[in-house]
């Protein structure tokens, strides 16, 4: 069983996504803004977070940088999901370090897949 | 005889009581209204923590059987869970995409809720008129885009601009001569903004380019003028004949000059000689301008010396500039040209030395508050 670190300040898909991933298995730990999610993931050590970007607090792009400047948190995967659908967004989030990105709106049902691939490729 | 007044102080003294009662009674009821909000909210919640399995497990159904046993889940909702499930779908379904946003206005359908909800785009209500226009469009249900449609008409101002996204979310190509067409009747009072039907049509998508096409073809200024932005926008290559035409011969500047900057954003190098023939002093200086930025774009360096020549003779301020931007978008030839009029051209010095530094180019207005 993976832990899957779930920060969005969107409650509609932090709920969604939080039943979906605990009925394939996983543990989920929910955070609402960007600072809150940092703590989060220093606490617990995930196993892959899903990130928004436009947050409180601290934005997902800065959570981003934070992770992998951070020895512990370096290799943990992140997927990037977000309403910023630009070209140079999509540019700007692979080059802060996320490992994926997923554009708003999304299927839940290929969210999942990528959280899968992500973590076999882990070895989680 | 006695005072008929009563004593001052017991009357300063009744009126601070009632005073003090009033206040009490208003704090009272106030803290009774928020306690019932906050029960009320709870037991939402509540309700909403009971349903979301629910709603997670309409988009998982992949068959009859999981329709039946759905319908049946659905069936025995209480009214306040029915409205709950509702909400939540509602609120869910323009965050996702795919076979489960699929899946979750199927359920708002068995429900009968967007039946329910469509009766309200006749209400005498504005308010429940605007609210079903908004549901309807953020589920995207097109059954219903012809009462849509109607509602472009509506006296009130929120429910016809709520309709215009509501068609552009929908995004049904049959709903586009409607659109247009409607920029063409303006209505006293009723107006539309025509940036707004332009953008829903744009929504719309490609699948709508024969209707755009023929209002570029047969309708009035104000919808050929949006039906050219479109195309442009949509990347329709097909289209390109068409905007050669209006560019040449529709009788709106307006139309022209958005015929241009779609051919520019089509980039198609075989209409640079049509661009570069309005670059001419008897063309209106809208189209001058619009004809300048084409080239630009399309990068057809055969226009350098067409452009060159804008820049050096042209009466109006804008086009001049429009030409050097241009020029610079062209690469060498342009910066050649560039370099050789920077003597004599102020503007050609300016977009060089933007150029050549690498930096963004600024927009069109601030070139012009530029210092010469």
């Amino acid at each position: 069983m993976s832990t899957i670190a779930l920060v969005d300040d969107d409650r509609d898909i932090c709920l969604l996504l939080e039943l979906k991933l605990r009925a394939a298995g996983h543990e989920v730990l929910v955070e609402h803004d960007g600072e809150a999610g940092l703590a989060m993931m220093r606490d617990r050590r995930p196993d892959l977070v899903i990130l928004d970007w436009m947050m409180p607090r601290l934005s997902g792009l800065e959570v981003c940088l934070a992770v992998r400047d951070d020895a512990e948190l370096r290799e943990l995967p992140i997927i990037l999901l977000t309403a910023k659908a630009q070209e140079a967004d999509v540019e700007r989030g692979l080059s802060a370090g996320a490992d994926d990105y997923v554009v708003k709106p999304f299927s839940p049902r290929e969210l999942l897949s990528r959280v899968e691939a992500r973590l076999r490729r882990s070895g989680t | 005889m006695s005072n008929a007044w009563p004593d001052p102080l017991l009357l300063m003294a009744a009126v601070t009581a009632a005073v003090v009662l009033m206040m009490l009674v208003a704090v009272s009821v106030g803290a009774v209204l928020r306690a019932r909000r906050h029960r009320a909210a709870a037991r939402r919640e509540r309700l909403a923590t009971t349903i979301r399995p629910l709603i997670s497990d309409a988009m998982d159904i992949a068959d009859g059987a999981g329709s039946v046993a759905m319908d049946h889940a659905l069936r025995a909702l209480s009214r306040s869970a029915g409205e709950t499930l509702d909400d939540l779908v509602v609120a869910l379904v323009p965050k996702l995409r795919g076979t489960e946003r699929k899946l979750l206005v199927e359920l708002l359908r068995r429900r009968g809720t967007i039946e329910r909800v469509a009766r309200d785009l006749t209400s005498r209500s504005p308010r429940r008129r605007l609210s079903a226009v908004e549901f309807l469009g953020a589920v995207d249900d097109g059954s219903h885009a012809a009462a849509l449609v109607r509602l472009l008409d509506d006296r009130d101002e929120a429910v016809r601009l709520a309709a215009i996204r509501a068609l552009g979310r929908i995004g049904l190509p049959e709903a586009v001569p409607a659109l247009l067409g409607r920029l063409d009747r303006p209505e006293p009072r009723r107006e539309l903004p025509r940036h707004a039907v332009t953008m829903a049509v744009l929504r719309c998508g490609s699948g709508s380019a024969d209707h755009v096409l023929q209002s570029l073809r047969h309708g009035g200024a104000a919808s050929r003028l949006a039906a050219a932005q479109v195309l442009g926008w949509l990347g329709e290559l097909g289209a390109a004949p068409e905007l050669r035409d209006a560019l040449a011969h529709d009788t709106s500047p307006d139309v022209r000059a958005a015929a241009a900057e779609a051919l520019g954003r089509l980039g198609v190098p075989e209409t640079a000689a049509d661009l570069v023939v309005c670059l001419d002093e008897p063309h209106p200086a809208l189209v001058r301008v619009a004809a300048a930025t084409a080239l630009g774009l399309i990068g057809d360096t055969a226009s350098a010396t067409g452009l060159a020549m804008t820049l050096c003779t042209d009466a109006d301020l804008r086009v001049r500039l429009a030409a050097a931007q241009a020029m610079a978008r062209l690469g060498g030839p342009g910066l050649s040209a560039l370099r050789v009029l920077s003597p004599v051209s102020p503007h050609a010095r300016e977009v060089l030395r933007v150029t050549l530094a690498g930096t963004p180019e600024p927009p069109f207005g601030a070139l012009l508050r530029t210092p010469l």
